[in-house]
């Protein structure tokens, strides 16, 4: 008699019964999937209707942490460790059930030294073996150690959310993204050595790249046409040839931060990045300079037909006059006749913390004769997100703010950011 | 993001869902919020609402509670950028996050439940199909074990050992490998 009959009986019965052991199968994985590893496997000694269970459970997580393995710790206690986890997760991926494909594989794992680095090359290809929908590899720690992700092969028709931390993707990868993953809708990668140059897909739905070291240095190109969330943070040494980004009218959302670390993208590349995204309704931009949003009259810079909301993060930090700035964003602002929303976060000025407490000009003028005024009609609110003033900078901000857009109502925020 | 999520409701205010629990209580739900079940934007997407869904799995007092569950989860299903908060500019998103604490506050209340009530949750977010429910009081149910010894979890849940002591001897040599 199947276990799972007789335990539902026990529940019927009385009412406080093993209502635990009584749910369905597809519930108990859910809550294995909660536990720790190791512990997920010592219920097959709580009866007999958890004696298998872990083994034909289809998520497989498997966590470094959950040994007591962290950056911190080195030595002894490292090696000790290491061995521990290394013989549950060869022992895990050996025992579990081989006929019961994967929904996901999670691995959380630092291989410090390189003879570690190919058990752990073998996991991940043990891990790819059972075609799971979901593969999360995360290899935190300094980018020296590179781990090379192996091909997905024939397993990624399935995949449906790849995520990565820290690995190597060689050429090949941005073809097996193009060709080989008609399901693929999620796609995160962050801190990862790469030697393509292409994003495509047509089925990917969001898309998040971050702090990626571009290989070869070409310029690297994202066709995604039902992209609805985009997100990427770029630092200009490994991308200096530009960026191109492909998107349609699916695109939501985007999220784009250019890192100022060894450099600035040049004026025209960050321009060309907000000319690809012209059509987003929702769009967060950190790091941007005032030349790159200055809209002219003879610019060919199109129409933001679809802005709603904008939020600038960092943006306008070049040196340039306080006036010259708002010119900028005014500009960008007539260009976006449908923005509702704006945010500026620690936008038009730096505060440099070394400087705390000294005030240089103690006394500003606010002249109100200054530049030109701008036309956003359904921009209604203007929220400053500030984390420090230095020089009564703040102040002038939001006079200016007041004269170039007179019909706005601004709000002053203090937040902490970082 | 708060005001865009009313703004939805209140388009989807017109279109009222009527749920019917096991006991024949009535209860009226907008669209956005039914719709956080599967099961049930089925149903709508297949036009057989009308006169009513009935929940026959599903009590009264069970219904009551997945429905408040949904009425809160409505207005955040667009905000699921939150996830990856370990992401380096987690703070300049622009995400909700005073909503975002509100609704783990409001997720830590909601299972402040009794163990059997727990289980009638987990069955009813199971067959209605609502993710997040699921995952949230299952993982309430692994929290509870979690670092338990065997012995205990048989303690807390009821569960018999049916195994002889010669067969949870040779599958504890078995896993001994998780045991350390």
């Amino acid at each position: 008699m199947p276990p799972a009959q007789s335990a539902k009986r026990a529940s019927a019965e009385s009412p406080s019964g093993d209502r635990l052991s009584a749910l369905p199968d597809a519930l108990l994985y859910a809550v294995l999937y909660f536990l720790p590893a190791p512990q997920a496997v010592q219920t097959s000694v709580l009866s007999r209707r958890w004696r298998h269970l872990w083994r034909t459970s289809p998520c497989v997580s498997i966590d470094m942490r959950e040994f007591g393995i962290t950056m911190a710790i080195c030595g002894k206690f490292l090696k000790q460790r290491w061995r521990k986890f290394e013989d549950f997760t060869t022992s895990l991926l050996l025992f579990r059930s081989s006929d019961v494909s994967l929904d996901k594989f999670l691995l959380y794992t630092t291989p410090s030294v390189p003879k570690r680095m190919l058990v752990v090359d073998r996991w991940v290809r043990r891990g790819i073996m059972y075609c799971p929908q979901v593969i999360e590899v995360l290899i935190p720690g300094p980018q020296a150690v590179a781990f090379p992700f192996p091909h997905l092969g024939a397993s990624s028709c399935r995949l449906k959310r790849l995520n990565l931390l820290g690995v190597c993707l060689d050429h090949r990868f941005g073809e097996q993204i193009r060709s080989q993953c008609p399901v693929l809708e999620e796609l995160e990668l962050r801190k990862c050595r790469h030697s393509f140059e292409e994003i495509t897909s047509s089925s990917l739905k969001r898309l998040i790249i971050d702090t990626l070291v571009n290989e070869t240095g070409n310029h690297f190109v994202i066709r995604t046409t039902s992209v609805v969330y985009l997100q990427m943070t770029v630092s200009s040494v490994w991308y200096s040839n530009g960026i191109s980004v492909h998107v349609t009218d699916s695109l939501v959302k985007a999220f784009i931060h250019l890192r100022c670390k060894g450099g600035t993208f040049s004026l025209d590349k960050q321009r060309s990045l907000l000319v690809d995204l012209c059509n987003v309704p929702t769009l967060v931009l950190r790091g941007f300079q005032t030349k790159a949003m200055l809209v002219e009259e003879s610019d060919k810079f199109p129409v933001f037909r679809n802005m709603k909301t904008m939020s600038l993060a960092e943006c306008f930090l070049d040196k340039c006059h306080l006036y010259a700035k708002l010119e900028a964003l005014g500009s960008f602002l007539q260009n976006a006749p449908c923005l509702k929303k704006l945010t500026l976060l620690c936008c038009m000025f730096r505060t440099d913390s070394t400087m705390k407490g000294q005030i240089l000009r103690k006394s500003i003028s606010l002249p109100h004769h200054h530049g030109r005024t701008f036309q956003c009609p359904m921009l209604k609110s203007i929220e400053v997100v500030y984390q420090a003033d230095l020089d009564n900078q703040l102040t002038e901000l939001l006079w200016g703010i007041g004269r170039i857009l007179p019909n706005v109502s601004i709000t002053l925020t203090y937040r902490l950011l970082d | 993001m708060a005001s865009a999520g009313s703004g939805d409701e209140k388009a989807a205010a017109a279109a009222m869902i009527t749920l019917i629990s096991s006991d024949n209580e009535k209860f009226e739900v907008t669209e956005a919020t039914a719709t956080l079940s599967q099961t049930i934007r089925h149903m709508i997407e297949d036009g057989c609402t009308d006169g009513g869904v009935p929940l026959p799995n599903v009590t009264s007092k069970i219904l009551a509670r997945v429905i408040e569950y949904c009425k809160k989860h409505a207005t955040a299903a667009a905000g699921e950028e939150g996830s990856s908060s370990s992401f380096s500019d987690a703070a300049f998103l622009e995400v909700d996050r005073a909503f975002l604490e509100e609704l783990e506050e409001f997720d830590d209340a909601f299972l402040e439940v009794d163990r059997a009530t727990l289980f009638d949750l987990i069955l009813a977010a199971n067959y209605l199909d609502i993710k997040g429910l699921l995952n949230l009081t299952c993982q309430k149910v692994a929290d509870s074990v979690k670092g338990k010894t065997p012995e205990q979890i048989r303690e807390m849940y009821n569960i018999v050992n049916d195994l002889t002591p010669e067969e949870e001897a040779e599958i504890r040599r078995e896993t001994q490998w998780a045991f350390e």
